[in-house]
């Protein structure tokens, strides 16, 4: 579903924010994404995104090469993906409910079905009764929850995180990583950059590790591709 | 969870099972009927102007500033067209000159005089003719002018026999000029007068101030264009988290401008409409003396109606132009705007 091949990133000004990083994850898996802070994390989930471009090498998504994307595919392939930010992005003049049900109305969805899905997402990460209040009317982790239901709700094939539970205590952390296991185990590709070592341990998945942009361990899956 | 994924010979799953079990939402947001994307489409074109109304709302002083700004703007011409119409009126009602006065020769013959007027009654183009002797005019003339005891004191009638000349229907200026270049070659006739050439010169008047108005509307409509557009260039630096959000989860550039688009329409809307109010008020407020002059004049002539021709016009073509003001700023920096 996701291969790197030898993908460089360099940032104007000579930074290497990712050299040579080569990996692939199937459909349906479910993998980390570690490193410190400043080891390429957010570069690599910003690639998969295409808000950046590759300075060198390919990402091919679901078989198709991102570097052959022209700019006006760009939001139709992004209606695949969904993304949990680490600062949540909510829009906070909207309600809990119009934030969630965004990812619908750009893709045009019928209302009834807007109204279900947002419902059951919300419902996922235990919000419904939340639905019309305002973001900075919820805790920081309830907000971490409406981003995690916006980025589920139009069951996207590939889901990437970036620290979705810097924000919530560990029993609920293990309740989002559990809810992003069952898209998994639905096909779904998971991505999780996380630096919560207890519960990568306690997952026990793939683990892929950045250090100064290379991919230290985890690429020994690629055959897996 | 029971998969270990970290072990390779297991990797590749049976392709049958995420095949079938994985969910495509691409495919099914393909798969949305034609009809129903037209109505989501519709039902977001709906939500997005009214959010868009709501937002104008929410800082109502600085809204009504840019709508009064748009409705100064757009109520100089609108006004400039009012007296242009209101001209055109005056001339249009005075038009009704479909008369040619022939002057006779005081020496003609009485004779000459009756065969002339059998000779214009029988003409095509004429559908009246009404003769005045000098007699005749010299005692109307006493009777109107208040100069009866000046006129005794002349030893002769100083007035021609005159022939009023009604031609057939409206026949327009250049066929009443014709009709009497050839009236005036029959001999008992001296002069022949038109009473077009002032009204030529209204109609002139009024050209130019039409002229005016529609460059005073050009000069103007881009003023809106450029109030409208500095006005949604800070409304949408305003919102750079809204437009971010809404490329991050896949929103195409024509669905993050749209808001600004409808809140361009709005702005133009509300000038038309009120620009439309401040001339029909200032109209009002004129009428009265207006018609009290045209009363001096025993004339019917009033100032032109702004009419719900005129609002309907004027509010299409400023929301039109908001709209175009709007989708200018909007264009590029929403393009701009990238996560």
């Amino acid at each position: 579903m996701i291969r790197f091949d030898q993908v460089c990133k360099r940032y104007p000004g000579g930074h290497d924010a990712l050299s040579g990083v080569s990996f692939a994850l199937r459909a349906g898996e479910f993998a980390f994404l570690t490193g410190h802070s400043g080891a390429g994390k957010s570069s690599l989930l910003r690639l998969i995104m295409l808000l950046e471009r590759p300075t060198q090498g390919q990402i091919l998504i679901n078989g198709r090469s991102l570097g052959r994307l022209h700019r006006s595919q760009i939001p139709h392939y992004r209606r695949n993906i969904g993304v949990v930010f680490q600062n949540h992005h909510l829009l906070l003049d909207r309600s809990i409910h119009d934030n969630v049900a965004l990812p619908l109305r750009v893709s045009g969805y019928r209302a009834s079905d807007v109204a279900r899905r947002v419902r059951a997402a919300l419902d996922k990460v235990g919000l419904l009764a939340r639905e019309h209040s305002k973001p900075l009317e919820l805790s920081s982790g309830e907000q971490q929850r409406v981003g995690i239901a916006r980025a589920v709700v139009h069951t996207p094939r590939i889901l990437l995180a970036d620290e979705p539970t810097g924000n919530l205590d560990p029993e609920l952390s293990m309740e989002i990583m559990k809810l992003f296991s069952d898209f998994s185990d639905i096909g779904v590709t998971v991505l999780i950059a996380t630096h919560d070592i207890g519960l990568i341990e306690a997952m026990g998945r793939r683990q892929l590790q950045l250090r100064n942009g290379r991919l230290v361990a985890g690429s020994d899956a690629d055959a897996a591709g | 969870m029971q998969r270990a994924d970290r072990t390779p010979p297991r990797a590749p799953r049976p392709a049958p099972a995420s095949g079938t079990r994985a969910p495509q939402p691409g495919a099914s947001a393909r798969r949305l009927r034609l009809r129903d994307r037209f109505a989501a489409g519709a039902r977001d074109h709906r939500e997005t102007a009214a959010r868009s109304l709501l937002r104008l709302a929410t800082a109502p002083v600085q809204s009504l500033m840019t709508v009064l700004v748009i409705a100064i703007a757009l109520a100089l011409p609108t006004a400039l067209y009012l007296v242009v119409a209101s001209l055109q009126q005056l001339a249009g009602g005075l038009d009704a000159g479909n008369r040619l006065t022939l002057y006779l020769r005081q020496d003609a013959d009485p004779k000459a005089i009756d065969g002339l007027l059998a000779q214009l009654r029988e003409h095509a183009g004429v559908s009246a003719v009404q003769f005045i002797s000098a007699e005749q005019g010299l005692a109307e003339f006493k009777a109107s002018s208040g100069f009866g005891d000046a006129l005794d004191l002349l030893d002769r009638n100083p007035l021609p026999p005159v022939a009023v000349v009604t031609a057939r229907d409206q026949p327009g200026a250049a066929a009443l000029t014709a009709l009497a270049d050839e009236f005036a070659k029959l001999p008992p006739v001296d002069e022949v007068q038109v009473d077009t050439q002032w009204v030529a010169r209204v109609n002139a008047i009024a050209a130019i101030g039409r002229q005016a108005a529609l460059a005073l509307a050009a000069v103007l409509a881009l003023g809106v264009l450029l109030i409208v557009g500095n006005t949604i260039r800070l409304a949408i630096e305003n919102c750079r988290e809204e437009i971010l959000v809404v490329k991050l989860v896949g929103g195409t550039d024509a669905f993050a401008r749209r808001p600004f688009l409808y809140m361009g329409f709005w702005y133009g809307l509300g000038g038309g409409i009120l620009s439309w109010i401040m001339v029909a008020a200032g109209r009002w407020w004129l009428h009265y003396p207006v018609d009290r002059l045209a009363a001096l004049y025993q004339s019917q002539w009033s100032l032109a109606r702004l009419g719900l021709v005129e609002l309907l016009v004027l509010a299409v073509a400023a929301g039109a132009l908001g709209t175009a003001g709007a989708r200018l700023a909007a264009g590029r920096q929403t393009r701009e705007i990238e996560p």
